[in-house]
């Protein structure tokens, strides 16, 4: 079922499908090569910019035509954080820390050590597990990383960024 | 005859040592995927790509298939113990499956599941040989004009059929179709949207693409929600019984049927094959009121339907270069990276590729028979260890996986973008599956489109007067057209309303 939310979608669709649809207008046609000008390299960027602004407009009007509603289902507090918690980690290790010169097989296992450990702390301190918790977590880090390094490198022959 | 010899010849190369090996060391690695919820059969896939770049083509083909018929089969597992889907394919058989298990016949279950999977996969292997070479032979004669409509047939049926809102699947399809134009344009080898970066000239490639769609985008999912408690079920026998298959024989052609029907549309996949395959065998059966209660005509109808959706998926893959499913999409840019040109002319190249195909995922079905009969205690096992530990583990593997193909870091961030705008859409009621397809038909709609508008000098006629196109034309304003509000109230008034499970 649409939503007013879907208003806010729709006005970002519309504003994607009109950056195409300008850059696309304003690509070079290539006229110097002599090409046919139905073969230029915007065409197709072009009808999908402008297909994204209609479909944005379909969409805005269904947003105006359905009842108040709650734009999706906002994330709970809970949840969020988990969320937003899980992607740092994620963009620290593959987006910042790889191709720096650090081995592998250790950013491997620093990151799933750090991953599991912050997300199983509350549980570990409940059951009043922790030093085995971070004891059993460090050699699966460990173990994980060695397996998965040797792994790609010596049987499937990939180098290692 | 001829398909017969070839047939032979495939199967004689499979029956090698080390192909066992792949074929059941990759169908457990399936299994074990489609065994945990929120891996997909397409991360799998993805990912087992990457693994399998340095391997001979067939046997690179061979692990990937196993891999896909696999994490179809493995996602049943979790659906039957703990009512959450492995993969989304399996949603339907969460209904009854997981109804048998509280019942105490978990065993009986995942027997019934294993059985409907191995039919379903074998009727679709059959209707893989026959009706590939056939579809390729038709192709022959299309154009410009018609791959136009058939990719955009295939991306508008995605958008249409998968998530609640069309008109949200067609923006993801065409926000597929958009990212696939960046790079180099195949055309006139003209930079688009680089932005003056060399790795873009490139393009965006579409594994590291898929990888962060499945792969990053269900990470964020499952580490946002709360943690479920597995359940611990008693489990009885395993053995299927033949009673159930010849009780249900009707259920079970009729699910294949519709599996390869769905399976053959482009962009739809699995999981609307369960669901589709359900739906009849509820229509159709005389314990209807079952079915949702523990219904084993239901899970049989469900299981038979995904599984038979796989080579369904395959053949417009092979015979048109059109994907029907994520998991094909993966397969077939595989196959071109060892060197297969999925498409028409594949008949007229190498005729002999289809029936290797063929008897690859006849030994990925056999391989899931063997396992589903002997390793369902031990491959539980899996589902015991905490999402925490996994899904870290699972994201160096994507890291990895994004990055040995062409071994660029920019591959990473492409997967770890894609995966952040993917998660984000997602949450909005955008569905993914309509980009993907957008990224891997982007190609064929962008030199199509232009190459027939140069060989009409402008005129959009052929577009709409050739036979073919005309059909596909038809078939792409039908599907529009089923989704204006007045139009639907007017159908539904002249046909009989139906169940719906």
């Amino acid at each position: 079922m649409a939503s007013r939310g879907d208003l806010l979608n729709a006005a970002a669709w519309a504003t994607l499908g009109s950056v195409i649809l300008v850059a696309s207008w304003r690509m070079n046609r290539l006229d110097d090569r002599g090409i046919n000008p139905w073969s230029a390299p915007g065409l197709t960027p072009g009808v999908v910019g402008a297909l994204m602004i209609l479909l944005a407009l379909v969409l805005a009007l269904q947003s105006r035509r359905t009842q108040v509603e709650p734009a999706g289902d906002p994330a709970p507090l809970g949840s969020l954080s988990r969320t937003l918690l899980a992607m740092l980690l994620c963009v620290g290790f593959a987006g910042l820390s790889l191709g720096h010169g650090l081995s592998f097989v250790v950013e491997g296992a620093v990151f799933i050590f750090v991953f599991t450990t912050l997300f199983s702390l509350r549980d570990w301190r409940v059951s009043g597990r922790v030093r085995r918790g971070l004891v059993q977590t460090a050699a699966i880090a460990a173990g994980a990383s060695v397996f998965i390094s040797w792994l790609f490198e010596s049987v499937f022959l990939v180098r290692l960024p | 005859m001829e398909g017969l010899n070839h047939l032979a010849t495939s199967l004689a190369a499979l029956a090698g040592p080390w192909q066992i090996a792949y074929a059941l060391g990759a169908t457990l690695a399936g299994i074990m995927i489609g065994l945990l919820p929120g891996l997909s059969a397409t991360l799998g896939v993805a990912l087992f790509t990457t693994l399998t770049i340095k391997m001979a083509p067939n046997d690179a083909i061979l692990v990937l298939i196993c891999v896909y018929v696999g994490a179809i089969y493995g996602g049943s597992r979790t659906a039957i113990l703990l009512n959450i889907p492995g993969t989304a394919a399996n949603a339907a058989a969460c209904l009854d499956g997981n109804m048998l298990a509280r019942q105490g016949q978990a065993g009986r279950a995942m027997g019934i599941a294993t059985t409907g999977s191995v039919a379903g996969s074998l009727f679709g292997v059959v209707c893989l040989a026959m009706f590939t070479p056939l579809l390729a032979e038709t192709a022959l004669q299309f154009g410009a004009f018609e791959f136009f409509w058939l990719g955009m047939v295939g991306v508008m049926m995605s958008g249409s059929l998968t998530g609640s809102e069309p008109v949200k699947g067609w923006l993801m399809g065409l926000l597929g179709i958009f990212v696939a134009t960046i790079g180099l344009d195949p055309v006139h080898a003209y930079e688009r949207f680089t932005f003056g970066h060399n790795a873009m000239s490139g393009g965006i490639a579409l594994i590291p693409a898929l990888v962060g769609a499945f792969g990053f985008a269900e990470i964020l999912t499952v580490m946002s929600a709360s943690r479920v408690a597995p359940m611990r079920s008693a489990l009885d026998s395993v053995l299927p019984k033949i009673s159930d298959l010849l009780r249900y024989w009707r259920t079970i052609l009729r699910s294949g049927f519709i599996g390869v029907a769905v399976g053959i549309l482009p962009g739809v996949g699995e999981d609307m094959a369960a669901w589709s395959s359900y739906a009849a065998a509820k229509r159709a059966s005389r314990e209807r009121e079952l079915f949702g209660k523990g219904s084993v005509e239901g899970l049989m109808a469900a299981e038979t339907g995904d599984n038979a959706a796989i080579p369904g998926a395959l053949i417009p893959a092979l015979a048109l270069g059109i994907p029907g499913s994520a998991p094909a999409a993966v397969l077939m840019s595989a196959m071109i990276i060892h060197g297969v040109q999925p498409g028409p002319m594949l008949m007229v190249n190498q005729p002999q590729y289809i029936y290797d195909v063929v008897g690859i995922t006849l030994f990925a079905t056999l391989s899931i028979l063997i396992f589903g009969l002997i390793l369902v205690r031990p491959v539980l096992w899996v589902l015991r260890v905490p999402r925490d530990v996994i899904m870290p583990i699972v994201f160096v593997l994507c890291v990895l996986g994004a990055y040995s193909i062409t071994q660029r870091l920019f591959d990473v961030w492409v997967m770890l973008v894609v995966g952040v705008v993917c998660f984000v859409l997602r949450r909005r009621g955008f569905p993914v599956a309509p980009f993907v397809l957008g990224m891997v038909l982007g190609d064929i709609i962008d030199k199509s489109l232009r190459r027939g508008l140069v060989l009409s000098d402008g005129s959009l006629a052929p577009f709409f007067t050739r036979p073919i196109s005309a059909v596909l034309a038809a078939l792409v304003l039908v599907l529009l057209l089923a989704q204006v509000p007045a139009l639907r109230r007017l159908v539904s008034r002249a046909v009989p309303r139906t169940e719906t499970p």
